[in-house]
Order: C-alpha cells, then structure tokens, then sequence
C-alpha cells in the first residue's frame, strides 16, 4: 500500500515537472512567430537581443505570476486571450510596458513552437 | 506588555450592551474591523499557506496591506481564548527583496486568569529570495524578522524552501528564534521550529492544503527541563502557543501543566488573512 502511494506521489511530480510549465528559450523560439512582437526580431541579426527579451519575459512570468498563483499553462489560452490576461494581471505584478512586452513575447513564442 | 485597559477588560468580560460606554466601544471596534477589511483585501497578494512562508517576494514597488487574525481556544485546568491580530504592510524592494512592517501586534484574551487587550510591539522583516520555485531545482529564501516589544528583543532567522509542481506547491521552513526578556532582557530562549506544508490549487482562488508544525523551546538555551520551567512563565513570550509545547506539557505532570496557558492543546485554532 504504502509503495502504491509513493509510486503514485511521483508520478504526480512527475506530471507536473516543471520545464512544462515554462519551457526554456531556444533559438528556435526567437525565431518563431512570435518574433513580430519584439521589437528587431524581424532582423536576423538581433536573434541575440530577441533571446535576451525572451529570457526576460520567462524569467519574469516565472517569479511575478507565482507572487499569486501558480503557473498557469501556456497552452490552456489562446494567444489572443493571453494578451488580455496579461493586460490585467500587469498592473498587479506590478510589470512595466517593456517587461510587459517581455512576457507577452515569451508566452507567444512558447506558443508558436 | 502594557497595561491592560481595565474599562475594555469589563467590557468584554461581562458582554453587557446596556452601558453606553461599552456599548460604544465594542461597536466601534466591530465598525473599524467590517471598514478595514473589505478595503485591504484590495491591496493583500494570495498565500498558500497560513502559517508557512512562501519563497517568493513581492515584486519591486508593490505595497501590500495584509491582516492576520488568529483565534485559538485552549481549555484545561483553566480555559483561554486568545484573539492575536498582526497588520502587516508589504514591500516590495527589488525582485529578489522584500520587507515587510508589523507596526501593530495586539491581542485580546478571554480567560479564567486573564481578561483584556494588550500591545505586544512591533517588528520588521526581511526576506531575501535565492532561486526560484519553479525552474531552479528549489526555490530558497532567507527570512530575518526583528521584533521588539514592552521589555521584550526577539529575533527570528527562517530558511524557506519552496518547490512548485504545476498547482502543488510543497513547502519547508526552518525556524530559529532567540527572545530575550526582562526589565534588562536577562532572560533568554530559544525555539527551533520546522514546518511542512503542501498546497493544491485547484483554482487561482481556491486551494486546499496541509501544514505540519513541529517546534523544539529551548529556555535559556539549555536543557529540557528548563522547557517546563518555560512553561510556568507564560508572560515572558508573547508566541501563541505551538504544538511542541502542548505535546510537553502533555508528557508532564499536570501540576506543572495547569499553571500555564500552554497547558493543553488548543482545542481549535483559527486564523483569517486578508
């Protein structure tokens, strides 16, 4: 009984790795179409700085959402309701337009994988 | 602690509406409570947990109001109900920093022993965030909290641990605290405490969880005796009583046990934050 439910324990953790919830940028992402969205994406050679805004925009939808909640998942919404749910909840994380812009290029380049 | 407000301990005591003088303050209290509350939960951010602290910081700029109100009701060789209430205002510093300020500790007790209100200080906290729950392997955040009240210094170290799986968040915090007492703080302990918890979110506004809390109260830093001894001075510390204590006293003999509030377990405790 009792290795049932630590067998079942695990596999719950399991189930809820986290990486799912906030997939690491690749380059692949940068280049995706969520590029549009950040500003010099559309020129190959600010991949760099797409990546950078990227890693911006997780690094904040993983600290600042989970001030509240937890994680919600990216691919629950659609793109265009994530660009009003992140409208709203910018003020109460406190965002800046520019880290604002930051997440909403992440969540949409995780989207457009 | 200061003086009790003797005109407020009658009050409170007797429950008696007809004089206009409690009359007025008990209604003004329940007046002041119904106003503040629905007004700060405006600014106070979600928690998980109602004991347990979280690994996560407020975000840089944010203030915060939050109120803690706890009620717990231990019956035994005498019968205590304490209301302890704690307003804490949040900062935000930087993304990784916070601190937050406990102008106002105050409680009221309603007992066999004890009847009234009384100001337990203030106390400032500083957390300062490591790593992050969910894409470091645990997320890590220090705790310091300051407090200083009426011939009373405490200080409070805390190492939290924090993993997010998805909506399960699991929680641990280490706890060190040393008090110090006394017309010239003659009198010290000391209290190791380590608290488990687990949260489910089943929605942004709704989880369920499970908090254990398991404390060790080293009076004077020393033996286990001296727990006890702890125990029979309850008006040194102005912690509410934890399970540790009641599980020791339950081991001891109950003349020693029924001298102290900490006598026997709580039969329940209550605690709101808004």
């Amino acid at each position: 009984m009792k290795k049932c439910l630590a067998a079942a324990l695990v596999c719950l953790l399991v189930s809820c790795e986290s990486n799912s919830y906030a997939p690491m940028v690749t380059l692949r992402m940068a280049n995706a179409r969520a590029a549009p969205y950040v500003r010099h994406a559309a020129n190959p050679s600010n991949r760099r700085i797409e990546v950078e805004i990227l890693q911006e925009g997780r690094s904040l939808f993983v600290s600042r959402c989970i001030e509240c909640h937890t994680l919600p998942i990216i691919w629950y919404y659609r793109p265009s309701d994530w660009l009003g749910i992140i409208d709203e909840m910018a003020e109460r994380s406190s965002l800046k337009p520019a880290e604002r812009d930051a997440v909403v290029a992440y969540i949409l380049a995780v989207r457009a994988q | 602690m200061f003086k009790t407000n003797a005109a407020f301990a009658r009050c409170f005591e007797s429950w008696d509406f007809s004089t206009p003088v409690c009359f007025g303050i008990r209604y003004s209290i329940f007046g002041f409570l119904l106003w503040i509350l629905p007004a700060v939960s405006a600014f106070a951010g979600a928690r998980h947990f109602t004991y347990l602290y979280e690994a996560v910081t407020s975000p840089p700029g944010s203030v915060e109001l939050e109120n803690t109100i706890t009620w717990a009701q231990t019956t035994g060789a005498t019968r205590l109900d304490e209301v302890d209430f704690r307003e804490e205002l949040e900062i935000g510093i930087t993304n990784h920093f916070q601190l937050g300020l406990y102008p106002l500790d105050w409680n009221y007790r309603h007992g066999d022993q004890e009847n009234g209100f009384s100001y337990d200080g203030g106390a400032a906290e500083l957390i300062y965030n490591l790593t992050n729950p969910v894409v470091d392997p645990a997320g890590i955040a220090l705790y310091e909290e300051i407090k200083a009240g009426d011939r009373r210094f405490e200080l409070e170290s805390k190492l939290i641990v924090q993993k997010n799986f998805g909506p399960l968040i699991l929680d641990y915090n280490a706890t060190l605290e040393a008090e110090w007492a006394g017309d010239s703080l003659e009198e010290n302990d000391g209290e190791l405490q380590q608290a488990l918890g687990a949260s489910y979110e089943i929605s942004p506004r709704v989880s369920v969880g499970l908090e254990m809390i398991h404390e060790f109260v080293f009076p004077g830093w020393r033996d286990q005796k001296k727990i006890r001894k702890f125990l029979h001075r309850p008006e040194r510390g102005g912690t509410p009583p934890a399970m540790v204590r009641d599980r020791d006293c339950a081991r001891a003999s109950h003349k020693h046990c029924g001298r102290t509030r900490f006598s026997a377990p709580d039969n329940f405790r209550i605690r709101i934050l808004r």
